[in-house]
């Protein structure tokens, strides 16, 4: 019955997956629908259009969005703390620091790939770092502590390398960093996005079972043949994979992965690994309705992604405090 | 104090009166806080009459009298390091802060604002207004003259046919209407996509739009070549390089045409190359 129903879930975020999609496909600022290809008259302008400008662009929302989705379930599920989240406990900020020390500074001309692998990189130290402050089994506070200050620390270090940066248009990019975007994108984006991404997402296959067993406790799951080391080290990897991949691309995308595990928790019955899937779709759904959105918007300069993300996110957030400090009394 | 006063007050009448007087009893000296002024500066002024131009003016990128730049005193568009120097007169475009133009004021400066040439008559009314404050009203008609002569020689021998053009800057940023750069295009036989699509002033060009409006060839006019940002990557946007067929850029540098001046005429010259 509850598989039916997990299942039913599933297909259900595909569908609505799909069709913001399609939608998405659909929008943008020149007059250019998917019909248009097949009967146009200006039809190398409309290929160039969808193939080039719009394809990448839900593309990468939608996988960008999953990862923001997925990584937020895995971290609560691993620290065991409904507040960790990419954004929160500055492994998004973290990857923005590496990717932009490898942009302005130039490295990425040496290779492409070598911007994903700076946002992983720092996606990875900002995690063990914050996983170091504040210790196992730490207090709701404690973790969302360390996050504040790494967090604080890496956007600084972004401010300070753009302002440094040789690039005269550097500076005016710190919003990009720290609010993301995903306009303006191609599919050479797409394509860098993809390599870390797919990793990330195969290391998590087949980690359900060890988030299920941590549930009731570390010494329980090790009992129950969990390796927990091992678990960790897989977990934080592919968080850094996925994580560093989506905000070289878009920047630190806020909130996703805070608010979506926690409005699907209850419709997989609390079970971290099914939770996982679950939340990669609604991730995806979440940034792509957000991107539909900024279209939709008067035209003038564009409004930040991640501004749509706070403004659903951050009284999210705020409720969430008030819940657990109910807990707590 | 008052001996400054005097001094000041008599080289302000000296300036009134420059009609009357030969040139070479002229001593007005001359302070530009912005890059603009400098090079105006820099084309009519007598040398002892340059006191300080901005750091800018010595950037080849973005100067084109970065060479006669380089033997004068330079500023970074700050009041206070203008105190020691003590110029007759201070030059710069409205673009300075306000901040900064309080205090010059505050501190005793006779402050001369110039509005950003939008136009080639703007240019020549500039060339003229710098000319007059600095008593190089020859120098100034001669440089006018010059302009103008070699702008009809090139602009007559030019056989424009329609080709559409698109200046495009790092976030997509052009000029349509209303801008210097979007008059030298369009003097230059080019018709101006910006203009077409109806952006008035400097303004953003959206990807689609641009894609749409299928351009004939770019004009790019790369500021800060070989650094790196994102605003940068648009221009390598595979969509941006597919629209013009694959068809190489025009570049003009940026220092024949951010400033209204005697340089604008090279850039005519290149864009009609380019066409």
């Amino acid at each position: 019955m509850a598989s039916r129903r997990y299942s039913g879930l599933i297909s259900a975020l595909i569908l609505l997956v799909l069709l913001l999609m399609l939608i998405s496909m659909n929008l943008g600022s020149g007059p250019v629908s998917l019909i248009d290809l097949l009967h146009s008259a200006d039809a190398a302008a409309v290929q160039l259009i969808l193939v080039e400008i719009r394809l990448p662009r839900t593309l990468i929302a939608a996988i960008a969005g999953a990862s923001f989705g997925i990584c937020g379930a895995v971290m609560q599920g691993l620290l065991r703390n409904p507040l960790a989240s990419p954004g929160l406990i500055g492994s998004s900020s973290g990857a923005a620091l590496g990717a932009v020390l490898v942009l302005y500074l130039g490295l990425s001309q040496i290779n492409w790939l070598l911007l994903p692998a700076g946002g992983m990189l720092g996606a990875l130290v900002a995690l063990v770092l914050v996983y170091l402050l504040a210790g196992r089994d730490a207090s709701v506070v404690t973790i969302v502590l360390a996050g504040v200050a790494i967090n604080a620390l890496a956007i600084s270090l972004v401010s300070l390398i753009l302002n440094l940066a040789p690039s005269p248009y550097a500076v005016q990019e710190i919003v990009l960093w720290t609010l993301g975007s995903v306009s303006n994108l191609s599919l050479n984006d797409l394509w860098l996005l993809l390599l870390p991404t797919v990793l990330g997402w195969l290391l998590l296959i087949g980690t359900g079972r060890g988030l299920d067993l941590l549930t009731l406790g570390e010494d329980t799951a090790h009992s129950m043949g969990i390796d927990l080391f091992a678990l960790r080290a897989r977990l934080f990897v592919a968080v850094a994979l996925c994580i560093g991949g989506a905000v070289s691309i878009t920047g630190a995308i806020g909130f996703i992965g805070l608010v979506v595990p926690h409005l699907l928790r209850p419709l997989v019955h609390y079970q971290p690994g099914r939770l996982l899937p679950a939340s990669a779709l609604g991730g995806a759904a979440m940034l792509l309705a957000a991107d539909i959105v900024v279209r939709l918007m008067p035209p003038g300069p564009e409004i930040k992604i991640g501004v749509l993300t706070a403004i659903v996110g951050a009284p999210f957030f705020l409720f969430l405090i008030l819940k657990t400090r109910r807990w707590q009394i | 104090m008052l001996q400054r006063f005097l001094s000041r007050s008599l080289s302000l009448i000296a300036v009134q009166c420059l009609c009357l007087m030969p040139a070479t009893a002229d001593t007005v000296r001359v302070a530009s806080l912005n890059l603009c002024t400098d090079q105006l500066v820099l084309t009519l002024a007598d040398p002892e009459q340059i006191g300080s131009v901005t750091f800018l003016s010595q950037h080849r990128e973005s100067s084109f009298m970065a060479e006669q730049a380089l033997k004068y005193h330079v500023n970074h568009g700050q009041a206070e390091e203008l105190i020691v120097l003590q110029p007759d007169l201070v030059v710069t475009l409205t673009y300075t802060p306000p901040t900064t133009l309080r205090l010059l004021k505050h501190l005793g400066f006779e402050v001369e604002l110039f509005s950003p040439a939008n136009t080639f008559t703007e240019v020549t009314a500039n060339i003229r207004r710098m000319a007059t404050l600095l008593g190089q009203q020859a120098r100034g008609e001669k440089t006018i003259q010059l302009m103008q002569a070699e702008l009809k020689l090139l602009t007559t021998a030019a056989k424009p046919d329609g080709r559409r053009g698109l200046l495009y800057e790092p976030n997509g940023y052009t000029a349509g209407e209303q801008t210097l750069r979007g008059e030298l295009i369009r003097l230059s036989g080019w018709r101006n996509i910006a203009q077409e699509v109806g952006i008035k002033g400097v303004g953003v060009i959206n990807l689609e739009t641009l894609i749409l409006a299928s351009p004939d060839r770019l004009i790019l006019s790369p500021y800060a070549p070989g650094t790196q940002s994102l605003g940068q990557r648009i221009l390598a946007h595979p969509a941006v390089h597919a629209v013009t067929s694959g068809q190489t850029p025009l570049i003009i540098p940026p220092r024949l045409w951010m400033c209204g001046g005697p340089m604008n005429v090279e850039a005519v010259a290149r864009l009609i190359d380019g066409l």
